[in-house]
């Protein structure tokens, strides 16, 4: 059956390919993709990423996946992207199901089809693609000989919207989880029993979670009264799965290299996880906790062979704050050293704001000078102190006044508006910022009569209160307050050398619903779905009025989760997910934050209490180095 | 600094990868091979590959050539096999010589293509008939679109041969002999108007790329100065 679907697959495509906007995105072949012999192998993983494949072959953790599982000889691990509009409407037409790329096997031939979940308005693109899968999108309707369907990724930590179409999800780190669930797989395969008994054994494992086995009951007031185990050895809570060890952990030594261009085309260096610096609405900071650098000689052989088996022309030290990593100039001088001669660049995503990442910026890039990015979030000091932003208007010129000397014409700066308890005031405060850096720049640029190329461009997100940070009880701002803002903080930009960037504030109001959503919400994603809504994250894509439309006709109020200040009390639709922080620091950073007051990082001042140590076992794990001096100066 | 000049094919497994795709993979198979490709100065440093005429996404040939500028001497007849070793299925080198330092680019010497078209046909007209016509004609129009507004071309001039290779049961096959490159050039798709295959059922292949000279074709391997 397999073999005649693929031949089938080869004619249609040929049919189909020349028609459709890079064909390339759908043929595979690439070089390090793994294809083995699907009947030689007992268990079969499907890797979904719910975007198109441009997007998709750009996250680190599918690689990993990929080397992880494809490693092992019972298991195959091939990818699944989402097929670009173009292409969609071309499948639909001949009854083309969607495939994978190694081996073009249908997504329902698949034994666990995996989506990672990294942004809310990816929801749309996870049920496009269990339709055009064929696999039932209500995980109740399943049946056996039908894939399970597992989620991961940051918005598993909230997955409540998706609670009926997911299986199970994995909470956290995949790379120990995953292997267990194959593991777990294999033994019930062998054991003929029905999905029921695969999910009740899985849900035993730490770190998965099985939506059905739970229910929620809610109060006449629309919150939440319960959420509880429907089996007595279910768990009331799950807590998060975390690799404790960076440097013992896999690692793959050869990336697939596309042929079309795709973001992050790089060799990508995980020097670390976690962040501790705290920033109030962040939620990658408080999930991905403790923060756990690699070694440096867990990094020089990592890109020794990753150079060597993909040919990439360029290294990207990557993780939320690379400029935080101890060792950040001795990995960066090393690499130059050895990978500058063979014509290999190196770069880093993301700077902290002080002189000192500057030099090092400007060490690194004396060849290719990529874009320079700050991100001072907030306009103000009294309002960077609220979101525990630590940075000063002083940190900020002193890096621009660096960043200037050393060459660079232009700057990228971001901001935020939305945030709790922000003014007016804080959002001239950005325009103001971004105007001395901009004079700033020119006169030290004037020098070498390059004052007229300087540029400063501003990209302002806007705030989006997520579960599991001090901000999780805040209401988001109106749409019309957004627009307002963003309208008046665009009238206060004068200078033609800033641009000004900024977010569709409707995408923010959906992803903010989204975000803090419950499982009432599966009706609305179905209905936006099934009447048009995909690739929401795409401006040309996006249709707020379906959306709209789809609150509307399931009785469901948007705003009852973008705009509503939760109480203190409130049980949360994710309580029952546990990063490690607790609630309770968590309530406390949302005080300290409207009192304006700082807390700081725990890699150098000491424990603050967030929990996550004594609650999952774990430790900071720091290497040394001569930036975590400079850091603790 | 030697300068070597390679033939290779792109086959039916990367048909749907563009040009620019094409650079990318070549490139990245140099550093995996690990050889002392030289690279250009400024900003950003290139590695010094150039390409003769640009393949376009859905074909495959038999017949494209590049030029490698590398800062040491390597064995010539080793560069295919060595290429080939780091490519993906479907890009061949095929084989390679040595160029002059001084030799004319093959983006400056190469003027002909040669390509086969094989594909369903429409009802009517047989292709043996099409071909005549199209043989017969002194004008072969076509419109381009350029920056400053449309423009006319006639195709004829520049197409050199045309012969049937064979038709049979609604399918046939033709081998087109065309000029390309900067002097005038004919986009095998634009021919396709004038003969009766159905829309979107073609295959189109290009065989090989030459420099005519005095009246005979050479190969860009034999163009070495």
């Amino acid at each position: 059956m397999g073999k005649w679907l693929a031949v089938k697959h080869e004619h249609l495509l040929d049919e189909i390919l020349p028609l459709v906007s890079k064909p390339a995105r759908y043929t595979g072949n690439e070089w390090n993709a793994v294809r083995k012999d699907w009947d030689q192998v007992a268990v079969k993983v499907a890797l979904a990423f719910p975007d198109i494949y441009d997007v998709g072959m750009g996250h680190l953790g599918y690689k990993i996946l990929y080397h992880i599982l494809n490693s092992r000889e019972d298991t195959l691990a091939e990818r699944v992207y989402a097929p670009w509009v173009d292409m969609e409407a071309k499948m639909r037409e001949h009854n083309l199901p969607l495939f994978s790329l190694e081996t073009r096997h249908e997504l329902n031939r698949f034994d666990l089809v995996g989506f990672t979940l990294q942004y809310e308005l990816s929801y749309t693109n996870v049920l496009n693609m269990l339709d055009l899968g064929n696999i039932p999108l209500l995980a109740a309707e399943r049946k056996k000989g039908d894939p399970f369907v597992i989620g991961g990724g940051p918005c598993a930590f909230n997955p409540e919207p998706l609670a009926d179409f997911f299986d199970l999800f994995v909470i956290g780190a995949g790379e120990e989880a995953l292997p267990e669930l194959v593991d777990l797989y294999r033994q019930w395969s062998a054991s003929g029993g029905d999905r029921k008994d695969f999910l009740r054994q899985a849900a035993q494992m730490e770190g998965v979670y099985v939506p059905a086995f739970y229910t929620v009951k809610y109060n006449g007031n629309g919150t939440i009264q319960a959420v509880e185990p429907v089996y007595p050895n279910v768990p009331r809570v799950v807590r998060k799965r975390v690799i404790k060890d960076l440097d013992a952990a896999p690692f793959p030594d050869r990336f697939v290299v596309p042929y079309v261009d795709v973001i992050h085309d790089r060799v990508m260096l995980e020097v670390m996880r976690g962040c501790t610096r705290s920033c109030r609405f962040c939620q990658a900071g408080m999930i991905y906790r403790p923060v756990r650098e690699r070694r440096p000689e867990t990094l020089r052989r990592q890109a020794e062979a990753l150079v060597r088996n993909t040919g990439y022309e360029e290294i990207s030290l990557t993780s939320l704050s690379t400029g935080d990593y101890g060792a950040v100039e001795d990995v960066a001088r090393d690499l130059l050293r050895r990978y500058g001669p063979c014509g290999v660049a190196l770069s880093l995503p993301s700077l902290r704001l002080d002189s000192f990442s500057v030099n090092l910026a400007n060490e690194i890039q004396k060849q290719r000078k990529t874009g320079l990015t700050f991100a001072p979030e907030a306009g103000s000091q009294r309002l960077r102190n609220v979101i525990n932003k630590n940075v000063t208007d002083e940190n900020l010129f002193t890096a621009a006044r660096a960043a200037f000397a050393a060459g660079w014409d232009s700057i990228k700066l971001y901001f935020m508006i939305g945030l709790p308890t922000e003014t007016k005031e804080d959002i001239a405060g950005i325009a103001r910022l971004a105007q001395e850096v901009l004079q700033l720049g020119r006169k030290v640029r004037s020098k070498k009569s390059k004052g007229h190329r300087v540029k400063v461009s501003l990209s302002v997100a806007t705030f989006v209160p997520k579960s599991h940070t001090p901000f999780q009880w805040e209401a988001q701002d109106s749409l019309q307050v957004l627009e307002e803002k963003q309208a008046y903080l665009h009238s206060l930009i004068q200078d033609r050398a800033i641009s000004f960037s900024w977010h569709d504030a409707r995408t923010s109001f959906l992803e903010a619903v989204l975000a803090r959503g419950d499982r009432r919400l599966a009706a609305v994603l179905q209905r936006a779905w099934q009447n048009g809504c995909k690739f929401d994250s795409w401006s040309e894509q996006f249709k707020f009025d379906i959306w709209m439309e789809a609150f509307a006709s399931t009785g469901i109020d948007p705003l009852f989760y973008s705009q509503r200040q939760r109480d203190k009390e409130e049980i949360l639709p994710w309580d029952h997910i546990h990063c490690g922080v607790s609630k309770a620091f968590l309530w406390k950073e949302r005080e300290r934050a409207l009192a304006g007051q700082v807390t700081p990082d725990c890699r150098f001042e000491g424990c603050q209490g967030c929990g996550v140590c004594v609650e999952l076992g774990v430790d900071n794990v720091l290497v040394g180095g001569e930036n975590r001096a400079a850091t603790e100066s | 600094m030697p300068r070597l000049r390679a033939k290779f094919a792109k086959k039916e497994p990367v048909r749907f990868i563009s040009h620019l795709d094409l650079m990318r993979t070549v490139a990245r198979a140099v550093r995996r091979a690990q050889l002392p490709i030289a690279f250009s100065g400024g900003y950003h440093p290139q590695p010094r590959i150039a390409y003769g005429s640009a393949l376009p996404v859905g074909m495959t040939s038999d017949g494209e050539y590049v030029d490698m500028e590398f800062t040491e001497p390597l064995p010539v007849a080793e560069l295919p096999a060595c290429l080939n070793r780091q490519l993906p299925e479907g890009i061949d080198f095929l084989r390679a010589v040595e160029i002059e330092p001084r030799a004319r680019s093959l983006m400056g010497i190469i003027n002909r293509a040669q390509y086969t078209v094989t594909g369903q046909l429409k009802d009517g007209t047989g292709l043996k008939q099409a071909v005549a016509d199209l043989l017969a004609a002194t004008e072969l129009l076509v419109v381009r679109e350029r920056r400053r507004g449309k423009q006319q071309i006639n195709l004829r001039p520049m197409i050199f041969a045309v012969e049937v290779l064979w038709e049979n049961d609604g399918i046939g096959a033709l081998s087109l002999l065309v000029q390309t490159g900067s002097a005038g050039n004919v986009r095998p798709g634009e021919v396709l108007q004038f003969l009766p295959f159905r829309e979107n059922q073609v295959k189109i292949h290009r065989v090989d790329l030459f420099i005519s000279q005095g009246g005979r074709l050479l190969s860009p391997l034999e163009v070495v100065s």
